[in-house]
């Protein structure tokens, strides 16, 4: 009988693996209870405090929704352009993938930030949320994200924009899909130039910058969101921005690795002293700021 | 072992119980409390149940020690020696398969049996369901333990523990990871080899039960700068300060 209890215990025990628990949901920071985007009258926590000077008209934001499929199942995508739609097919277009908090309300004033680059109207930005994100449907996952971030380029496309106009900007989580669209370019736009701001270098970077061990990040998420190897195969400039106090996303071991790993076109940095992981705009200094992300933009 | 960084980057708000298991997952290298300072007596066995880790600010909750747990069995070879073999409990709910065994030996003890010196060899192995991916890491730890509140001998202690009557115990020491891979992700260079702690525990004896505490202090010259968790460390930056409990069932 004693026998049998511990052949029991030792069968729960090792059984016990077939939990299978994971910590991917962790990635994805994202709260889908509002019923609407509300934008500047937001009253929840922002990604950068802008001034009321930044506005934007009425006319110049488009909401609206896109459908991608996630697993078999047709997903509505929301998004925000801020532009004239009827000149996406001689404008350029900054495609803005946010980080991994709440939803489009949160990085609106990042939105509104970068329809200010080279003056208001000089570029179209499109953002969207990740599924599982404000009002997008779905749970948020990492191929899902990807699967948005095709909808989005393909809305674009259909709207007229081709490579040549197309600029991705990644912050945080949305580097991935920006490495992803430069990389793999899995897409039906492939970006002629990224940006990154806080990028993360991989899933196994973040577990083993964790851990003084060497893990392996299949221990903990399925996850790979692997920027440090699509920045590989990324042949357009890129420019790298990070903040050297982030304590998120370690500037050298996250950001400096992928900026190093890109060798295939001619790149541009800025280590923004003093910065953390949300405020590179704030301590660049907002017109600093705009004019490195213009300069950019417009070098050949 | 682990200075932890979550996946949570954009300001942080989450407090809730699967942040604690997160944050108990990602310290999982963590290894539990020291195993058998004092070896067994001959034949005798032990189960022991560790729970406890390193201690963490958790914004808008406390400050807590990370909750991760293992099972361990031992068996006393001789009065010398011990064999043990820990099953980690969380890993395996998150579908690693974690293991860790080794041998204690004690090298010297006083002649009033109330001081001595022990080493442990041993190993730490995981393996995910996942991916299969295999990791081994060998161990070596080294702890003085002194025992006081001797109570009398029994004809139990003639009998069944080589002689030896209940005592606590209070023990100190420094337990050493070591990490065989050269090089991390994307082939960056692996910086440590050796991952230190240093131990100091108490066990507070009875008959057949012991109740174990241990103060670790986990990898204390490893930065914790980075790291988005306020990890308390008396050491300030370095490290991370790790508390536990345990209970052992000798048989």
């Amino acid at each position: 009988m004693k026998g049998n209890i511990i052949i029991l215990l030792l069968g729960v025990l090792f059984l016990s693996v077939s939990c299978k628990k994971r910590l991917d949901s962790f990635l994805f920071n994202n709260d889908n209870s509002i019923t609407e985007y509300r934008l500047d009258n937001y009253g929840g926590e922002l990604s950068l405090d802008l001034p009321s000077s930044y506005h934007i008209p009425d006319s110049e934001i488009h909401q609206f929704e896109f459908t991608v499929k996630d697993e078999g199942k047709t997903l509505n995508i929301s998004a925000i352009y801020v532009g004239n739609l009827n000149t996406i097919n001689t404008d350029t277009v900054i495609l803005y993938c946010h980080g991994n908090k709440d939803h489009m309300d949160h990085y609106w004033p990042r939105q509104k930030l970068l329809s200010y680059v080279g003056g208001l109207g000089r570029f179209g930005v499109l953002m969207f949320d990740y599924p599982g994100y404000g009002l997008s449907e779905g749970k948020p996952t990492e191929d899902n994200m990807y699967a948005a971030t095709g909808g989005a380029l393909k809305w674009l496309k259909d709207k007229g924009l081709s490579n040549e106009r197309l600029i991705a900007y990644g912050y945080s989580l949305g580097s991935a899909p920006t490495c992803m669209s430069a990389g793999d370019k899995p897409f039906v736009l492939q970006p002629n130039k990224i940006l990154l701001e806080a990028p993360f270098a991989s899933s196994e970077v973040m577990v083993q910058d964790a851990s003084v061990l060497n893990m392996p990040s299949s221990y903990f998420v399925n996850t790979k969101i692997n920027n440090a190897e699509q920045i590989k195969k990324c042949n357009v400039p890129l420019y790298w921005m990070h903040g050297l106090n982030d304590d998120f996303l370690s500037f050298s071991t996250h950001g400096k690795l992928v900026y190093d790993n890109h060798n295939l076109s001619w790149k541009k940095k800025s280590e923004v002293p003093g910065a953390g992981h949300n405020n590179v705009p704030t301590f660049m200094g907002l017109e600093t700021y705009k004019n490195e992300v213009l300069s950019f933009i417009l070098k050949d | 072992m682990v200075v932890g960084k979550i996946f949570i980057f954009d300001n942080m708000k989450k407090t809730d119980f699967f942040l604690l298991l997160f944050l108990l997952i990602f310290l999982l290298g963590s290894c539990g409390p020291a195993r058998f300072v004092e070896p067994l007596a001959k034949n005798e066995n032990a189960i022991a149940v560790d729970l406890g880790g390193p201690l963490v600010n958790v914004p808008g909750l406390a400050t807590i020690p990370i909750p991760f747990s293992s099972i361990t069995y031992g068996r006393g070879i001789s009065n010398s020696l011990t064999v043990h073999g820990s099953w980690y409990t969380t890993s395996a709910v998150f579908g690693v398969a974690q293991v860790g065994g080794g041998a204690t030996y004690r090298f010297w003890k006083s002649k009033n049996l109330k001081h001595g010196v022990t080493g442990m060899i041993g190993f730490n192995t995981a393996v995910d369901v996942f991916e299969n991916n295999f990791k081994f890491w060998p161990q070596l730890d080294g702890h003085y333990y002194f025992k006081y509140n001797h109570r009398s001998l029994t004809q139990d202690d003639l009998l069944n523990k080589g002689g030896r009557p209940a005592a606590n115990l209070l023990y100190a020491g420094i337990g050493t990871w070591y990490e065989l891979g050269r090089t991390k992700a994307h082939g960056e260079k692996q910086e440590a080899f050796i991952v230190p702690m240093l131990n100091i525990g108490h066990d507070f004896n009875w008959k057949k039960w012991t109740l174990k505490t241990e103060f670790k202090l986990i990898a204390p010259f490893s930065s914790n700068d980075d790291i988005v968790m306020d990890y308390i460390s008396i050491t300030g930056k370095k490290g991370a300060t790790g508390l536990y409990i345990g209970l052992i069932r000798k048989f």
